[in-house]
């Protein structure tokens, strides 16, 4: 897999949050070649909410989820979408003539990191990592643009706050501003947004005691009433899926 | 890296890990800044070396 879609952008990572010693003996054993690192407390397994192992999540190459489940739920499809506009080469296989532009990825500084990927010579890709750079930006307005198009207005509005800062010195960040405009503009959006928040406020609780997840269905349920509640009900519909399905567990 | 051999092994092997979890994360969900210790066979020093790739995470036990 990591054959097929490495050069296309994709990495893959084996997570556990088990001993090191017995899993460097497992994966010695098996004689397995992937990267694996460890969630130490199994925080990122809890975020995910990982009730069983395999448990497989994908994230794009903007850093958004696009799929979280078992590991043959996922399409080739799929993939070809998580991978559009990601880099072909992960940072440490660069040149290091590179470093200039990998420094201001890491920070957030596109309009750097494209000046520094142009003074890079074939030799040590310049070309292929100013293009992918490019490719980055124009992803991340896309997504900002989908999720205002889509009405995920507090999604939106995160997104275009965040990129019109980080496309400082680029022509892309008057996109971004105006998707930011776009949502202050939007009469439909302030509500939204206000739902949105109690929606995420509820997911970050993470309640476990059966009457607290009761309680949270019921405000959930009332979100998902509100006449004017647009993107916050799809979201309250997959948080009550959730929540229902921790009941039932529990019983 | 993952063989198929590997992921079908994985795939039998299904297992809970426990409690309940009440917040999993729809897709269009960003994702959080990711701390993974001990990163062994890969060039990554961190996570964030990562940035610009897309990612699969495949969470795994060695029992």
């Amino acid at each position: 897999m990591q054959e097929t879609w490495g050069s296309k952008g994709l990495s893959i990572i084996g997570v556990t949050d088990e001993a090191k010693g017995d899993t460097e003996k497992w994966i010695a054993a098996k004689g397995a070649k992937y990267g694996y690192g460890y969630d130490k407390g199994g925080a990122l397994a809890r975020f995910f909410g990982v009730t069983g192992i395999p448990h497989v999540v994908i994230v794009d190459a903007t850093g958004t989820i696009v799929y979280a489940g078992g590991a043959g739920g996922y399409s080739d499809e799929l993939l070809a979408k998580a991978t559009a506009g990601a880099l072909p080469k992960p940072l440490w296989e660069w040149s290091p003539a590179a470093k200039g532009v990998k420094s201001a990825l890491l920070k957030r500084e596109y309009k750097l990191a494209i000046d520094e990927a142009a003074k890079l010579g074939a030799s040590d890709d310049g070309p292929t990592i100013k293009a992918a750079v490019e490719s980055m930006v124009k992803s991340k307005l896309e997504l900002a643009r989908s999720a205002y198009e889509r009405g995920d207005f507090l999604g939106a509005e995160n997104l275009a706050q965040a990129l019109s800062k980080e496309l400082d010195g680029l022509p892309e960040k008057a996109d971004a501003q105006k998707i930011a405009e776009d949502v202050k503009a939007n009469a439909e959006a302030a509500e939204v947004i206000k739902l949105q928040k109690q929606v995420a406020k509820i997911r970050e609780k993470a309640p476990t005691k059966r009457k607290d997840i009761e309680g949270a269905l019921e405000d959930l349920a009332r979100i998902q009433k509100s006449p004017k509640a647009g993107y916050a009900a799809t979201e309250a519909a997959q948080l009550v899926e959730q929540l229902r399905a921790a009941l039932k567990k529990d019983r | 890296m993952f063989s198929m051999k590997w992921l079908a092994a994985l795939a039998l092997a299904v297992v809970g890990l426990g409690a309940a979890p009440v917040h999993a994360q729809a897709p269009g969900t960003k994702l959080p800044p990711v701390v993974l210790e001990g990163l062994a066979q890969t060039g990554a020093k961190s996570f964030d070396d990562f940035l610009g790739r897309a990612v699969l995470i495949e969470f795994f036990a060695y029992w």
